[in-house]
């Protein structure tokens, strides 16, 4: 395919280039209205305003539309600098005699820049034979200062990343390194430049083929020599040591400077005017060489070439230059390549035109695809590229156009970029640069290309973080967190600072990731900055978004219930405090498994434990471990203790409707154990631990409870319990009563005296007592009072004498040695034998009158009365 | 180094060198250069003269930078073994990439040209100018 070449230039800005070290100027031609005056409106009000304006001209050239002499043989552009200088020489003869003065002549372009009054401006309009147009000569900002911010260059100077710590290396015609815009930012330098023949000379300063080490890179001799020092001063030109308001656009960054050139004698070689200044595609290899030789010394973030030549429809991976190219590539270093000033709107020139170089078109600073600029569909960006006000040789700044102008502003991006994503790749920083800047239509072919936008490219490479939720946490524990934020990319990492690990790392998506924290029990209170890293280097910080707040301190101070039989599961609550979810709890010794530990709140929680059957018995101590490993013990704090038992309820019957106080005892009873009776009708109240083998307790035996034998259960509060099959008996309230028959004196069981329990020679008075009650009694307790007077009873501590009592005549006596006492049951219907001592011998004398009072063990009693016969 | 160039071509190549640097700057018109293991252009220009060239070495592939070196430092100097001295010089010696830049005449292209177990390509070494 032929490349093709845009429309007539004459339709685009056009652009005049000084390189003065004083004031420049930058002229902007509107297009030309044919039905229009000369004279645009604002020339003449400013004329008849102040009586005198600056001006251009443009001239009328007898060829038509002036062409830009890159695309011209040297034969066109001679003849078209005489029309030039020819036209002009006749408009100012024109204005000889009229008020006016030349500021300017030029042999390139078809202008003239005038200062003129009144009648000079009269005789300009009346000359359209020569004259195009007339328009303000206006003063313009410099571009640099323009072309940077449209970049989003300041931006990111903003945010940190001006390309400090990076260096770009300029291959070219060398650098001016002394210039106030470059001082002190030549930190390598190489030249390469050929002999040949007929054809070259080296311009290397130390006249060999090749030189390192300083002034090696020094702008070589020729007038063309300002480009490298141009191009230098774009990429990372600053203007703070040069006194002037703008910078280039990795301002912070070092330069290496790399001429390539030699002086080409050949009026051939040079299109017609030599000497010139051409470079060697050899040398180009050898200057990118040395770069790459060099990528253990210098942290280069990208080679600039604003070289270029020939024209290429498709990429030409057959280019010399390629291998070269791939290695720096390989390594992180990107080459931007000017895609060349033959105005082809199909094609790039070389080495622009490989593959894996960055290609570089130009546009004006209103996003136009400049007249000049080489495109293609395979284009890798725009940026801008016309009347670019940078340094020149000799200590000054002047405006050049070109892609050799917009190239410089991708090798300079590229400084910011890895400055800001240090080990991004070659293809991240493009794919950012292509995927966030504003697409440019190139209108002559419809090839639309991104032109470079810093700002969105760091939004793409470095992340922001916002905010952490939660914003804190406690050392020791593990915390789930959300950060909320600005281009997260995927495989994206965390770091919170010192004592905390991340894990779980989640990038949810662009503007969200979850991670874990897990803070070192260790870890010092206080703010920690935290930071997410993209793949490629790109790091966003929030200074002190997370917290570590100190630990609380736990301490155990109780746990309830404090003991538990063995074989027991015992549900436990444990107070204290500094208690942290997910804190564990374990028991001392063997033989305790705990479970379902649930923290209820700092102060307080809950676990259940299962204390073995063969589980020792003793104190054990309970220890409380928060996530973080900080813990607490409570030394013996609970305690293993032998399983319930239940052997006795005393007394173990009562009657419907009484309140019946009973001891029950056994083993193993635990503070907090509860009784329980079995069936309906039988309250407990009034539990009192008195030992772990003693237990009291009041039944309330309701009227209506039903009669027989309950079983009483004791459980302990951890959970133990143990059942006396019908230990307790609830009897009828009906009133027992007794009946007494005398039998006369017929054996000798007790003798004289209160707790007289034996024989003393005398026959006892003796008696057969009758029960009458529905399901017995247990008796408690006897009386026997005699009319004569006599009193004998079962209480050893009372003065009245003995009353023996047995279940028949010749029956163990019931008595209790030395207290009297007496508790044994009664069936309803059955008979018991009483012996008493008659100690007077007139105690059972017929007519006598004898009471009988028995005591039951429900609380109630019976009394009955007979006459001795 | 650039070596001695004959005189009595001298003209001749330039005139050629100076065709070829204008088809790719000046005049810029080009179409895409060909795979030819040997640019057309060379031959013209060693028909009269010298060349100067850019000739790409085959090289195994390897991970290790230094083995890498030392075979493209075995490459270069097989390369330059075998070709007739007063036929070529060498312009650059190249350490990372397997490539040499020479001066060569018609005799050293035809030696070049069989050395296929060596010689990936030849290559006009163009000059090009600031843009």
């Amino acid at each position: 395919m032929a490349p093709r070449r845009r429309a007539p230039f004459a339709r685009a800005l056009l652009a005049v280039l000084f390189f003065l070290s004083g004031v420049t100027l930058w002229i902007t031609l509107p297009p030309a209205d044919s039905a229009s005056s000369v004279v645009t409106p604002d020339v003449r009000d400013r004329a008849l305003r102040e009586g005198r304006v600056r001006v251009i001209a443009e001239l009328r050239l007898p060829a038509g539309s002036h062409v830009p002499e890159g695309l011209l043989t040297a034969a066109a552009q001679t003849v078209q600098r005489r029309d030039i200088g020819a036209v002009g020489r006749q408009v100012l003869s024109r204005l000889v005699g009229r008020s006016h003065r030349v500021l300017h002549q030029y042999s390139t372009v078809p202008l003239v820049a005038l200062d003129v009054g009144p009648d000079a401006l009269t005789e300009l309009e009346a000359s359209s034979l020569w004259v195009r147009r007339v328009v303000v000569d206006s003063l313009n900002a410099p571009t640099l200062a323009q072309s940077v911010p449209l970049i989003g260059g300041d931006v990111a100077w903003s945010r940190g990343f001006d390309g400090t710590g990076v260096v770009v290396a300029i291959v070219d015609t060398g650098v001016e390194a002394t210039h106030p815009f470059l001082t002190g930012k030549v930190v390598e330098e190489a030249c390469y430049s050929s002999n040949v023949s007929g054809h070259s000379i080296t311009m290397c300063p130390n006249g060999s083929t090749q030189q390192t080490g300083p002034g090696s890179g020094a702008s070589c001799p020729l007038s063309v020599c300002w480009h490298g020092t141009h191009v230098a001063g774009i990429a990372a030109g600053n203007g703070a040591g040069a006194g002037v308001a703008f910078s280039g656009v990795a301002k912070g960054a070092q330069i290496m400077a790399v001429q390539v050139f030699s002086k080409f004698t050949n009026a051939s070689d040079c299109g017609g005017s030599p000497p010139c200044a051409l470079a060697w595609t050899s040398d180009i290899i050898a200057g990118l060489e040395r770069v790459y030789s060099l990528r253990g010394v210098r942290n280069f973030s990208s080679a600039n070439l604003s070289i270029g030549g020939g024209s290429y429809t498709a990429p030409c991976d057959s280019d010399p230059a390629k291998p070269i190219i791939d290695n720096l590539r390989s390594v992180g270093i990107a080459t931007a390549v000017a895609a060349g000033n033959n105005g082809y709107t199909n094609a790039l020139s070389s080495p622009g035109c490989i593959s894996s170089a960055i290609s570089v078109g130009a546009t004006t600073k209103s996003d136009v695809v400049a007249s000049f600029s080489n495109s293609a569909p395979f284009l890798s960006l725009f940026a801008p590229g016309v009347s670019i006000y940078s340094s020149v040789t000799g200590g000054g700044f002047g405006y050049a156009s070109g892609t050799s102008m917009a190239t410089p502003h991708v090798t300079g991006t590229w400084g910011v970029l890895k400055q800001a994503a240090p080990s991004a790749s070659v293809t991240q920083i493009l794919t950012a640069l292509q995927t966030t800047g504003p697409l440019i239509t190139d209108s002559d072919s419809g090839v639309t290309k991104p032109r470079i936008r810093i700002d969105q490219a760091l939004g793409v490479l470095v992340p922001a973080v916002t905010s952490i939720t939660p914003p804190q946490g406690t050392a020791g524990a593990a915390v789930a967190v959300t950060l909320a934020g600005s281009g997260f990319a995927t495989g994206a990492t965390v770091s919170a600072g010192a004592g905390i690990t991340v894990s779980n790392v989640s990038v949810v998506s662009a503007t969200q990731l979850t991670a874990t924290l897990t803070i070192a029990a260790g870890a010092s209170p206080g703010g920690r900055d935290v930071s997410v890293i993209n793949p490629g280097g790109g790091t966003g910080t929030l200074a002190g978004g997370f917290t570590v707040a100190a630990a609380a301190g736990v301490a155990v101070t109780s746990i309830a219930p404090n003991q538990g039989g063995q074989g027991a599961t015992v549900p436990v609550t444990i107070n204290g405090s500094g208690f942290a979810a997910g804190a564990t709890v374990s028991l001392s010794g063997a033989g305790i498994g705990v479970t379902n530990v649930a923290v209820g709140s700092a102060t307080q929680l809950t676990a259940t434990l299962s204390i073995a059957g063969g589980a020792a018995l003793g104190a054990r101590n309970v220890t409380v471990t928060n996530s973080g490993g900080t813990s607490a013990t409570l030394t013996g704090g609970f305690t293993v203790v032998a399983p319930v038992t239940v052997s006795t309820v005393a007394p173990n019957q009562g009657a419907q409707g009484a309140s019946v106080p009973v001891t029950i005892t056994g083993s193993g009873f635990v503070a907090g154990a509860s009784v329980s009776v079995s069936g309906t009708g039988v309250t407990v109240s009034n539990v009192l631990l008195g030992s772990a083998t003693q237990i009291t307790a009041t039944l309330g035996i309701a009227a209506g409870a039903a009669l027989g034998a309950r079983d009483v259960t004791v459980t302990n509060a951890g959970g133990g319990s143990v059942t006396l099959s019908g230990g307790f008996t609830v009897t009828s309230a009906s009133a027992a009563t007794l009946s007494l028959a005398y039998n006369g004196k017929l054996r000798d069981r007790v003798g004289q005296g209160n707790t007289a329990l034996g024989a003393d020679g005398a026959l006892d008075g003796t008696l057969t007592a009758t029960l009458s009650a529905p399901g017995g009694r247990t008796i408690t307790g006897l009386r026997l009072d005699s009319s004569q007077p006599g009193v004998w009873d079962t209480d050893g501590a009372s003065m009245y004498w003995a009353l023996g009592v047995a279940s028949s005549l010749d029956g163990v006596l019931l008595n209790a040695a030395g207290s009297m006492a007496v508790n044994f049951p009664v069936a309803n219907g059955a008979s018991f034998v009483l012996f008493a001592s008659d100690y007077q011998g007139t105690e059972f004398l017929s007519g006598n009158t004898l009471t009988l009072t028995a005591t039951f063990s429900d609380g109630t009693s019976a009394t009955t009365v007979i006459v001795v016969p | 180094m650039a070596g001695p160039i004959v005189a009595s071509v001298r003209a001749g190549v330039v005139a050629l060198l100076v065709t070829q640097i204008m088809g790719v700057t000046a005049l810029g018109a080009g179409m895409p250069r060909a795979d030819a293991v040997v640019d057309p252009e060379i031959r013209a220009l060693v028909r009269v003269g010298r060349a100067r060239v850019l000739v790409t070495l085959q090289v195994a592939e390897t991970s290790d930078p230094a083995q890498r070196a030392d075979a493209i430092g075995r490459a270069q100097d097989a390369v330059l073994a075998r070709l007739p001295s007063t036929h070529a010089s060498v312009v650059r010696r190249y350490e990372s990439i397997p490539m040499l830049a020479l001066e060569i005449d018609a005799t050293a292209l035809r030696a070049l040209e069989t050395m296929t177990d060596v010689v990936a390509g030849v290559k006009l070494d163009r000059a090009v100018k600031p843009q």
